[in-house]
């Protein structure tokens, strides 16, 4: 059973610890997660570096974490200015853009 | 670092900051061009700008921007650093202390100031754009230009977000030198049960094209240089083989100890003069291996415990568990002694969190009098207990003002007595035995004992004409309101301090002595012991009463025969080594009312040069001492240091060393005197 999660309208080094906290109480339900990242507007460093973490904690677990729809607006902002998107790999390519990289 | 309080976190390690901001300055006062300087204070303006911003200490941050502004003009050689300059950052690092201290209210006008005179340094020096720093030492070297770019790899330090520094600003400089292609690397990046989300693990390839240099990639990195990794390499063909330009992990240089208060400015050792500012040093840093040591002793403690348990339950023969019940007692005594040493060790602090707040008092001082001051310290690395060290600020600010103030000579009058035009203060620590001797000494003009001679008289203290000697009228300015001070100026003269240093110290089981050469200086020497809470003593037993002697004091300790006792009477003195040494019958000054034990001892103490012996009935032993403070009705009595709780219930009082040992100087000089 997949589970939806509606990560919070800022996740930055501030409040990361609070994202971090539901994501592992996640873990430890042993769930396939689905983030929706539509309310996402502040955004930082940190919560790349949490999803990153928490994608292969989700993997060695042998569940799936996915976005509900592709990264857009200030998140893949973020990637582009952070260079997460200069030699992309296929599975990056899937998780954060579906499959399609953003024109 | 606590991550439940990041608030107060951000306040420690923002007052090291301040302080590392501090010591710069001060240091860049006498090394105007020196480039590395510049460029420390300007990281760490940045630094306290952009966590002060991330904290919420808005005023601060925006306070310290101009600063940083300011700074940064400098550094990039469009102002020279004058001391001008220095001087009203120095203003305003005090004003930075009180913004994290408190929210801000109150402090815009005096901000509103300082950013004023700011302006008007900035305004003085800046046609000047020669730029001291421009030429200097690292930019006098040619720039390495690579041809066709520069390969590199950076990682920042783990705790860089946390202290503000945004990774993505950097990457945008980084592309305003010229093409760029950033790759973010992920690999180290722990996994979701480890991860602390304020820590940053990512690194970045970056290849950059163009006509850049290496010095505008180290630029670029300026605030994060020292503990990040980075690496660096040149893009172009000829290049690819050259090992690494830099290929470096800085260790993380460890702060200073406590987290200090800054030097005393005119107002006091608080320099935002707010007085429930919190007290320096409340947290001390411990290196880890000494926290392992008392890890390793509570395990040891742990494991006997449950072997007292064990024997509790009545098992084994009765033989048997006698000797298990002695060993263990053995095991416990040893046990608390280890802990007790580590313990103290861990409260022990270098003089040197202490000595170096005085850096900035001789600077304010010195642009204060129109004086030049040189402050020299020695003996920076012994430790004394964090408590004393916190206790002894104030007293040495007094002792340091009065130095400069009243005992250097300007530099007109000091050149006039064919002295260097700069005045020395010079700080200076060591250890004897239990006690720590910190010295001030100047080289100024000395007491004036006439003067001093006159205000005791006119104060009654001493009749005119009265026979006092040398040491006795030096005393004198240790008499509450006793100021020799003919001007009464900002820093000092009012009277009102020496009194307080000498309780001060006396306070702290400590002595101050003062000596003064009439135009060569004066010195004083504080004289502290190393902890308050524990020591080794000597258990000795006068008449029925039982005493402590301060091991760390005690030199030896010798029979007195009935005989020599009679042979001696009237004299009390023992040669030792060709030396005449007094000493004093504690049975006589006790009035202890008891006859003479026919094995008497003398046990002979030291404080620096000086000894005597004490005559004790009975040396029953060494004895670890918890120092209890003497009741408010027996606190005036001298000879007693304070008291302490023996095994059996019994309480021995603690003797004064320094106390008896004037006892018996006095003695010496009494004798000698009657010839």
């Amino acid at each position: 059973m997949r589970h939806a999660m509606v990560v919070p309208d800022s996740v930055t080094v501030r409040s990361a610890h609070q994202f971090v906290a539901v994501l592992r109480a996640k873990l430890e339900e042993d769930q396939d997660v689905d983030l929706d990242l539509s309310s996402l507007a502040e955004v930082d460093l940190a919560f790349i570096e949490i999803i990153y973490s928490a994608r292969g904690q989700w993997a060695r677990a042998g569940r799936d974490l996915r976005l509900t729809q592709p990264a857009s607006g200030a998140v893949a902002a973020l990637l582009q200015r952070a260079g997460f998107l200069t030699d992309l790999t296929p599975p990056d390519i899937e998780f954060w853009f579906h499959g399609e990289l953003p024109q | 670092m606590s991550t439940q309080d990041p608030v107060a976190a951000f306040r420690v390690e923002a007052g090291e900051l301040l302080d590392l901001i501090e010591h710069g300055l001060l240091d860049l006062d006498h090394r105007l061009d020196d480039r590395a300087l510049i460029d420390e204070v300007f990281r760490g303006l940045h630094t306290l700008k952009g966590s002060g911003a991330m904290f919420g200490f808005d005023a601060l941050a925006n306070f310290t921007h101009h600063c940083e502004t300011a700074f940064d003009r400098v550094r990039k050689g469009l102002a020279p650093a004058t001391q001008e300059l220095v001087a009203v950052i120095l203003s305003a690092r005090d004003h930075m202390r009180a913004l994290i201290e408190g929210d801000g209210t109150g402090l815009e006008s005096t901000g509103a100031v300082i950013l004023e005179q700011l302006q008007a340094a900035i305004d003085a020096a800046g046609g000047e754009a020669s730029a001291p720093a421009a030429s200097a030492a690292p930019t006098a070297q040619p720039k390495q230009v690579a041809c066709g770019g520069w390969r590199l790899f950076f990682r920042l330090p783990a705790d860089a977000m946390a202290n503000g520094t945004n990774p993505l600003m950097l990457l945008d400089e980084l592309r305003e030198l010229g093409e760029c292609k950033i790759v973010a690397r992920t690999d180290t990046v722990p996994p979701l049960a480890e991860l602390v989300p304020t820590e940053c693990h990512i690194g970045w390839d970056v290849e950059l094209r163009g006509d850049i240099s290496r010095e505008d990639i180290d630029d670029v990195f300026i605030f994060v240089m020292d503990d990040m990794e980075l690496t660096v390499e040149p893009l172009s063909d000829e290049g690819a083989e050259a090992a690494p330009e830099i290929a470096e992990e800085m260790p993380v240089v460890e702060a200073p100890a406590t987290a200090q208060d800054g030097p005393a400015n005119r107002a006091g050792a608080n320099p935002s003069g707010n007085p429930s500012a919190k007290p320096a040093g409340e947290s001390v840093r411990v290196p880890a291996e000494r926290l392992d040591e008392l890890m390793d002793r509570v395990g040891e403690l742990v494991i006997v415990q449950s072997r007292l348990s064990q024997l509790a339950s009545g098992q084994g023969s009765a033989v048997g568990n006698e000797l298990a019940l002695r060993s263990i007692s053995e095991e416990i005594e040893r046990l608390a002694g280890e802990l007790r040493d580590t313990m103290m060790v861990l409260r022990m602090v270098p003089v040197a969190s202490l000595f170096s707040r005085f850096r900035r008092l001789v600077h304010d001082l010195a642009r204060e009098t129109g004086k030049t001051i040189e402050l020299s310290t020695e003996g920076e690395t012994t430790e004394v207990d964090k408590t004393m060290i916190e206790r002894l600020a104030d007293p040495m600010v007094h002792l340091i003002r009065n130095a400069c103030d009243h005992g250097l000579e300007t530099p007109e009058d000091r050149l006039a007595a064919g002295k260097p035009a700069a005045g020395q203060v010079r700080l200076s620590a060591h250890q004897a035995g239990g006690e720590v001797l910190i010295t001030i000494r100047d080289d100024g003009r000395g007491i004036d004992r006439a003067r001093v001679r006159a205000k005791a008289e006119t104060q009654g203290l001493i009749q005119p004409g009265q026979q006092v000697s040398d040491h006795d009228l030096l005393q004198m300015i240790f008499h509450p309101g006793f100021s020799t001070a003919a001007q009464v100026t900002n820093l000092s003269g009012r009277g009102v301090g020496m009194d307080v240093v000498k309780r001060t110290i006396e306070s702290l089981r400590g002595a101050i002595d003062i000596t003064s050469a009439p135009g060569e200086g004066s010195t004083v020497v504080l004289r502290i012991p190393l902890t308050l809470a524990i020591i080794d003593g000597l258990l000795v037993r006068v008449g029925e009463g039982r005493y402590v002697i301060p091991l760390g004091a005690v030199e030896e300790c010798l029979e007195l025969s009935l005989e020599e006792d009679l042979r001696s009477r009237g004299r009390s003195f023992i040669t030792l080594r060709d030396r005449l040494v007094p000493f004093l019958r504690l049975r006589e000054i006790f009035d202890t009312g008891t006859r003479p034990d026919p094995h008497q001892k003398i046990v002979v103490i030291a404080t620096g040069t000086e000894r005597v012996g004490l005559v004790v009935d009975q040396i029953i032993g060494s004895h670890q001492t918890v120092i209890k403070s003497m009741s408010p009705l027996h606190r005036d009595v001298a000879t007693f240091a304070g008291a302490t709780i023996l095994g059996d219930g019994g309480v021995a009082l603690i003797l004064d060393v320094a106390q008896l040992v004037m006892l018996g100087q006095n003695q010496e000089e009494r004798l000698r005197a009657a010839g």
